[in-house]
C-alpha cells in the first residue's frame, strides 16, 4: 500500500466513522478538534486504525499526534515496518 | 416512576454505588432481574444447606486496611469475620511438595526464604515491591480523576515476564504465584497491576465469613433501603432509553408474575445511571444511537473474558474431616507451571483446585461443607448454552458426574478418603454461573485486561453517554476489593473525589 492509499483508505474510514465531511480531514488538521475526541473516544480512534490497518498501537503512541499529518506519518511508518 | 439513580444490576458494585449515591441525598433504584441480590456474592439453597456463589475469602480486612477502611464505610465490619490463620492462609501443593503463605510482608518473604534460601534477597525486594503496590491502591481515586490510567507501566508490564526477571528461579514463580487461580493467570496478557495488588492484599490479611457472601449483599441493601433507596428484584432492565445524547429512562420488566403482570412493562426515569451488567449487555439495552458509535460498541463487543469455575460444593458427612483455617490450591504433579493451568482448562483438563471450606458456625474443629473449584473454559459446555437451567439433559449432568468425581478424586490428595466422607454433592458450570449472575460465558472474573492492548481491554467507568456509568468487576481490578475501588472510582466520576475520598476516612 502506498502512503496515498493509505491516506484516501483512513479519511474514508474516520469519515465515515466520525461523521464528519471527508474535506474537514485535511493533512494539517487538528484530529480531537476534527473528529471531536476525548480520552474515551480517542481508543475508538485507536481501535478503528488497528481494526483496518492491522497494527498494534499502545496508549501513549499517539500522544505526539495533533495533526493528521502526522497520524499518516506514524501509521504509515507502522505499516511499512510489518 | 422517577428517580435520581438507577443502578442496574445488584452485585458488588451495584450495591456500593447505590449505597454511596444515596448517602449523597440522591433518591436511587436498584433493579436486579434475579430474586437474589448479590450477583457474584449470592448463595444457594439445596435442601437444608447453603452455598456460596462467588464468594470465598477476601484481603486487607484488618483494622486500617483498605477493604476494612472501605468496609466500615458501608457497615460491613459488623458482619462475622473470620481470619485465616496468619501463618500460612494459603496453602499451595506444587509438585508434591506443600509451601504456605504467611501473613505481614516480612513474614511472606521470611516463610518463603526458608523455602528457597538462596532466593532470599530475591523474595525480599518481591514483598517489598507488593507491599508498595498495595500502600498505593487508592491512588487512581485521589490522582487520576477516578480512572486508572492505561500508561501506568504496571498495567503495561506483564506479569509472568516480571516474576521471570525478579525471581530467577521458576518453581518460586510458581510458588508465589499459586494462590492466583484467583486472578486469571495468562502469560501473554496478565498485566502486572492486578497480578500485584490481589496477591498484595492478601498478604496483608485474609478473612473467610462465618455464614454466607450474601449477607454483604444484604447489609448493603438494607443500608440503602435505611436512605431511602428502592431495590427492585425479579425487575429486568429490558432497553434503555435515549434522547439527545442522554439516557432518560430503562424500560424494565417484572419477571414474577405476581410483581408485575406478565408481559407488563414500565419505564423508570432518572438522571443518571449506573450499570453493574457488563459493559456488553449494557450496550445491548440500547438501541442503535448516533451516540454511541459503531467502532465503541465493535471495541466493546469483541473483548475477551476470563475463564469461568467448575465448583463442586460438598455437604460432608460431621466429624470427619478436619476445619482447615486456611484454602488449599493443589496443582496436578504433571503440569509443567501453575501458569499452564489455563491453557489446560481450554482443553478440557483439570490441572489445579482451589479447595476451601465454611467456617463451622458451631465452632466445631470439623468441617460441614467444602467447595472445590476447578477452571472451566466456557467451550466445555458450549453445547448446552441454549437448553435451560435443570432442563439441559442427561448428556449434561453425565458431563458434571464425570468432572465432580474428578474433582473429588484429585481433592483426596489433600483430604484422603473425601469420596467417602460426602454426603451430597453439588455443581455448577460456567452455564450456571452465566444464568445467575448474567456474566458473558460464564466467565469468572470478566473481561481479560491485555497488558499488550491496554488501551482497549482496560476499560474506564466512562461511557460515551455522559449520564451513564460503568462499574463492577469487568473495569480494572477483579475480586471483592477491586470491585470495591472500582465502585468508589466511578462514583468519584459522578460526585467528585472529595465526597468519595471523605468515604474512606
Amino acid at each position: 500500500m502506498t502512503k496515498e492509499e493509505m491516506i484516501a483508505k483512513a479519511v474514508d474510514i474516520l469519515a465515515e466513522e466520525f461523521e464528519v465531511e471527508k474535506e474537514e480531514i485535511t493533512p494539517e488538521a487538528d484530529i480531537k478538534k476534527t473528529l471531536d475526541l476525548d480520552s474515551l473516544s480517542l481508543v475508538d480512534l485507536v481501535a478503528l486504525i488497528e481494526e483496518n490497518f492491522d497494527v498494534k498501537i499502545k496508549g501513549t503512541d499517539l500522544m505526539q499526534t495533533a495533526t493528521f499529518s502526522q497520524l499518516y506519518d506514524f501509521l504509515y511508518e507502522r505499516i511499512s515496518a510489518k | 416512576m422517577s428517580f435520581d439513580a438507577v443502578i442496574l444490576g445488584s452485585g458488588l458494585g451495584g450495591l456500593q454505588c447505590a449505597f454511596i449515591l444515596a448517602k449523597n441525598g440522591m433518591k436511587v433504584c436498584v433493579l436486579e432481574k434475579n430474586a437474589a441480590l448479590g450477583g457474584c456474592l449470592q448463595s444457594f439453597k439445596r435442601g437444608t444447606d447453603e452455598f456460596d456463589t462467588g464468594f470465598h475469602y477476601v484481603g486487607a480486612l484488618d483494622k486500617g486496611q483498605i477493604l476494612e477502611r472501605i468496609f466500615r464505610g458501608f457497615g460491613l465490619m459488623d458482619l462475622p469475620w473470620h481470619r485465616l490463620d496468619a501463618d500460612g492462609f494459603d496453602q499451595i501443593i506444587l509438585g508434591g511438595r506443600s509451601y504456605l503463605l504467611k501473613n505481614g510482608y516480612a513474614e511472606y518473604a521470611d516463610g518463603l526464604s526458608d523455602c528457597f534460601p538462596q532466593r532470599r534477597a530475591e523474595i525480599h525486594a518481591f514483598a517489598g515491591f507488593l507491599k508498595d503496590v498495595g500502600l498505593h491502591i487508592t491512588e487512581p481515586l485521589t490522582n487520576n480523576g477516578g480512572d486508572y490510567s492505561t500508561t501506568n507501566p504496571l498495567f503495561e508490564s506483564n506479569a509472568s515476564d516480571f516474576l521471570r526477571s525478579s525471581l530467577h528461579n521458576s518453581l518460586l514463580e510458581d510458588v508465589v504465584s499459586g494462590a492466583s487461580l484467583k486472578i486469571e493467570l495468562n502469560r501473554n496478557s496478565l498485566p502486572l497491576y492486578p497480578f500485584a495488588q490481589i496477591n498484595s492484599s492478601y498478604i496483608q490479611s485474609a478473612w473467610r465469613l462465618r455464614g454466607r457472601g450474601s449477607m454483604i449483599a444484604d447489609t448493603l441493601a438494607e443500608g440503602i433501603r435505611k436512605m431511602g433507596g428502592c431495590i427492585m428484584n425479579c425487575t429486568e432492565a429490558v432497553s434503555l432509553i435515549e434522547k439527545d445524547g442522554k439516557i432518560t429512562g430503562v424500560e424494565v420488566e417484572g419477571r414474577t408474575p405476581a410483581l408485575m403482570p406478565d408481559g407488563r412493562k414500565e419505564i423508570l426515569e432518572a438522571s443518571l445511571f449506573v450499570s453493574d451488567l457488563s459493559p456488553q449487555l449494557t450496550l445491548g439495552l440500547l438501541k442503535e444511537t448516533s451516540a454511541v458509535r459503531p467502532v465503541f460498541r465493535r471495541r466493546i463487543c469483541r473483548l475477551e473474558q476470563t475463564y469461568g469455575f467448575f465448583t463442586v460444593n460438598l455437604k460432608l458427612k460431621g466429624g470427619k474431616i478436619p476445619y482447615l483455617n486456611r484454602n488449599v490450591y493443589w496443582y496436578s504433579p504433571d503440569l509443567d507451571s501453575v501458569w499452564d493451568v489455563a491453557a489446560q482448562a481450554e482443553k478440557g483438563n483439570i490441572k489445579g483446585l482451589l479447595i476451601t471450606q465454611q467456617v463451622p458456625s458451631d465452632g466445631s474443629p470439623y468441617a460441614s461443607q467444602m467447595d472445590i473449584l476447578a477452571p472451566m473454559d466456557f467451550s466445555q459446555v458450549e453445547q448446552w448454552q441454549n437448553t435451560l437451567p435443570m432442563r439441559r439433559g442427561s448428556a449434561y449432568n453425565d458431563f458434571k458426574a464425570r468432572r465432580a468425581e474428578e474433582c473429588i478424586r484429585l481433592a483426596e490428595n489433600v483430604f484422603p478418603n473425601l469420596g467417602q466422607y460426602t454426603e451430597k454433592v453439588f455443581t455448577s458450570t460456567p452455564l450456571t454461573y452465566r444464568n445467575y449472575t448474567g456474566a458473558i460465558r460464564g466467565s469468572a472474573y470478566g473481561i481479560r485486561k491485555d497488558c499488550n492492548n491496554l488501551t482497549q481491554t482496560l476499560l474506564t467507568t466512562r461511557t460515551p453517554l455522559p449520564n451513564l456509568f460503568f462499574t463492577g468487576q469487568n473495569l480494572n481490578l477483579h475480586g471483592v476489593l477491586g470491585v470495591s475501588i472500582t465502585s468508589l472510582m466511578t462514583c468519584s466520576r459522578i460526585l467528585g473525589k472529595d465526597k468519595v475520598v471523605s468515604f474512606l476516612e
